[in-house]
């Protein structure tokens, strides 16, 4: 590509300097470029339409069986179970993103304040996000264990839990939801924590010294310096973290492996079983295509309806 | 202009690449197998490497890799083997892509409830045309266990091993509350009254702390279970003939889950118990179901006094969940080697006729001649299993086995959790299973 460039000496001998400048910073440019542009080419854009192509057919692990069409996607699009893991999906972000955004609002907020051994607890709350998926879904596992664990022990000991019964927080659907939020919560806040406490570090402090002169109090600087202030960021990390959460995969297969039933099985399980378990590349090829678009189009949406209050 | 070049450029290159890529993996898997020739490189006298993929962790792993060493001692000058232990949950992915890609191993291990995909898939090539000059009798194995590895009868798999259901008991605990017999083992009457009235006396009698019977309420060990009661009732396979249909969801299927889901809401065995295995190392347990592998870890376990028995029949014949691992060929895209695959069977012979070693992992040989061997004779527990692995009942064959026992699996988990009743769960599972069939 970069040779393709170079051989233009007909164009750089009539140019002015100026032109040849240009020229030069262009060539500059994509020298730095190009060795990214072509593993993004290799890695990424090649695989997509790779993909699309698998999509078209009857494929296993062994390689291609037959052309099939469209079939795959009419197949993906009558599965129930396809809508499920979807729809499985799509609660978990529901619910999730409020409450981590919520949380890690909070938490910013509290570090920002001035109290003691804010180094400290900014330190506890960032902690859990350097950890692996692995390492958080099997501390996790032990501290919801029935009978040993450290929940339904604190539980039994303050009396919110009579002795003898035992919650299964792994094994009950609704439970299983809360626990997965929970860990997913406790795991990926530190990040967004500290994305807001920059943001409201970012806030000039005069703006709150002239609220209080004007005899504000704390919630009217709150809802009238701090949110304001702070929409655009909120509205980022509100489209970075439902798309984040649309791929939630690792804790959930770690801590309940889609279990009870296939009651918490995310899409992505669902592509990763029918691809690698049952064999069907090209089914799970065009599931993920449809995901993909799904993903497009909910991008696109909120951009438009949240983008459009940012100034 | 330029960007114009620029960007046909890149056009091509992306078509360049897609087309390169395709034509690297578009193989059809219906190819024949072509004749096996002899390389030059084998003449006799040198030398011959081959590999050899297992997928075999933990204590197994180590006893695995002891064999193949031995092997390579007494083979110095003829036949080397390069063992690969790869990772159990990817280790079929890998094989198939391997295969796939033409850089298959010459020997690998496969599960007999895997052999059917992969033979159907066509990347394992039939024994037969080898056993002969490698001296192997098929005679030699045992029945149950080789005829659960033969496909449109073909030898595709030479046998290792078969690993049943057992139930381990702890002999302290039993024998503090009076209910071993003479020769230690557990009296436990006929019946599945006997059964749970044998744990009742456990859980009403033993200090607190133990528990009577450990199984986890999901996952493998407790669908082992119900499929040794289902075959215990007579309950018959798992497809019909067109293996399109299933047919779980019949008297015995209903009876078997029901025992099972008893024995979780009485109370006798405490639902979603975490670290069962680990419990009853600790001697907490006085009963644990499980595969014949754990005996080498239990055995390793100070201070722990345990026993082990097939798993008891609790209804009208004995019955239990069996599995094996086999030693398949798989194919060569560039054809077969018959060197190599004669080394790799020699070895393979070599390590199920010395089986016997390999059974302190706690597996029951599938070979008579390791059977009748004294080492074999030697080893605790290891006759008792025996009679197991002959009751053992293999899964049926199907190209689909591994995807639809998951779903089986995490429908009965369902009903052991308690919240579906066993018919709704029975239903459940058997329309996910039909499903995953149908494609």
């Amino acid at each position: 590509m970069k040779t393709a460039m170079v051989v233009e000496p007909d164009l750089a001998h009539i140019s002015t300097g100026k032109r040849k400048r240009k020229l030069n910073n262009e060539l500059l440019a994509s020298a730095f470029l190009g060795p990214y542009f072509i593993f993004f080419l290799v890695f990424s854009i090649v695989p997509i339409f790779y993909g699309l192509f698998v999509s078209l057919h009857d494929w296993t692990l062994i390689g291609k069986v037959k052309f099939v069409g469209l079939d795959n996607y009419v197949y993906a699009l009558q599965d129930s179970d396809f809508w499920a893991s979807l729809w499985n999906t799509s609660y978990f972000v529901l619910i999730s993103t409020p409450l981590m955004i919520i949380t890690s609002f909070g938490l910013a907020l509290i570090l920002d304040s001035r109290i003691k051994g804010r180094t400290f607890l900014r330190i506890i709350f960032f902690m859990p996000n350097i950890l692996s998926v692995a390492v958080v879904s099997f501390i996790w596992i032990f501290v919801l264990a029935p009978y040993s664990g450290l929940v339904n022990t604190v539980l039994h000991n303050i009396g919110l839990l009579s002795l003898g019964t035992e919650l299964f927080w792994l094994d009950d659907p609704n439970l299983a939801w809360i626990s997965i939020v929970m860990i997913t919560l406790w795991w990926t806040q530190g990040f967004n924590m500290i994305l807001l406490l920059a943001g409201l570090q970012d806030i000039p402090i005069d703006h709150y010294e002239a609220a209080t002169l004007d005899g504000a109090n704390t919630w009217a600087k709150f809802k009238f310096i701090t949110i304001p202030a702070m929409r655009g960021l909120i509205v980022l990390i509100t489209v970075l973290q439902v798309i984040a959460s649309f791929k939630v995969f690792g804790q959930v297969w770690l801590v309940t492996r889609g279990g009870p039933g296939n009651e918490t099985r995310t899409i992505i399980q669902y592509i990763y079983e029918t691809g690698f378990t049952a064999n069907n590349l090209g089914l799970s090829t065009a599931m993920s295509f449809m995901f993909f678009i799904f993903l497009i189009i909910l991008s696109f949406f909120q951009l438009k309806f949240f983008g459009k209050k940012v100034d | 202009m330029k960007r114009f070049k620029i960007y046909a450029i890149t056009v091509c290159l992306i078509l360049l690449s897609t087309l390169i890529l395709s034509a690297c993996s578009s193989t059809s898997n219906n190819k024949s197998v072509s004749e096996p020739k002899s390389s030059d490189a084998a003449v006799s006298g040198k030398k011959i490497t081959i590999t050899y993929w297992n997928l075999f962790g933990g204590g197994d792993g180590v006893i695995m890799n002891e064999m193949v060493k031995k092997f390579n001692d007494e083979y110095k000058d003829q036949i080397e083997v390069k063992a690969l232990t790869q990772d159990w949950g990817q280790f079929y992915t890998k094989l198939q892509t391997a295969v796939a890609g033409g850089n298959a191993p010459d020997l690998a291990i496969s599960h007999t409830s895997k052999l059917s995909e992969l033979v159907s898939l066509g990347i394992v090539e039939p024994i037969d045309a080898y056993s002969e000059s490698i001296g192997l009798n098929w005679g030699d194995f045992n029945e149950n266990i080789l005829s659960a590895s033969i496909f449109d009868g073909k030898h595709y798999a030479m046998p290792l091993d078969a690993h049943p259901l057992i139930l381990y008991y702890n002999k302290k605990i039993l024998r503090d509350l009076n209910l071993l017999d003479e020769n230690d083992k557990p009296q436990i009457q006929p019946g599945p009254e006997g059964f749970t009235s044998f744990l009742q006396k456990i859980k009403d009698s033993a200090p607190s702390g133990t528990e009577a019977m450990l199984l986890p309420s999901d996952g493998e060990d407790p669908y082992r279970v119900w499929w040794a009661l289902y075959n215990q009732l007579g309950g018959q396979g798992v497809f019909d003939e067109s293996g399109k249909k299933v047919t779980l969801n019949n008297e015995q299927g209903k009876k078997a889950a029901e025992f099972v889901s008893s024995l979780f809401s009485s109370g006798l065995v405490k639902k979603s118990f975490p670290k069962v295995g680990e419990t009853f190392q600790a001697g907490k347990g006085a009963l644990l179901p499980t595969g014949v592998w754990f005996t080498s870890t239990l055995e390793a376990t100070k201070g722990l006094e345990f026993g082990a028995i097939p798993f008891p029949q609790i209804f009208d014949k004995p019955a239990t969940w069996v599995d094996s691992h086999n030693f398949i060929l798989p194919i060569h895209k560039k054809g077969e080697d018959a060197n190599k695959v004669n080394a790799a069977l020699t070895f393979a012979k070599y390590i199920t006729d010395h089986a016997a070693m390999w059974s302190k992992a706690g597996h029951i040989p599938a070979s008579k001649v390791a059977v009748e061997s004294e080492e074999f004779k030697s080893l605790p527990l290891r006759q008792d299993y025996l009679q197991a692995g002959n009751n053992g009942v293999y899964l049926p064959n199907s190209p689909k086995l591994w995807p639809v026992k998951d779903q089986l699996v995490q429908a009965l988990n369902t009903i052991w959790s308690g919240k579906v009743p066993v018919d709704k769960g029975l239903e459940a599972a058997v329309q996910t299973m039909e499903k995953i069939l149908a494609r």
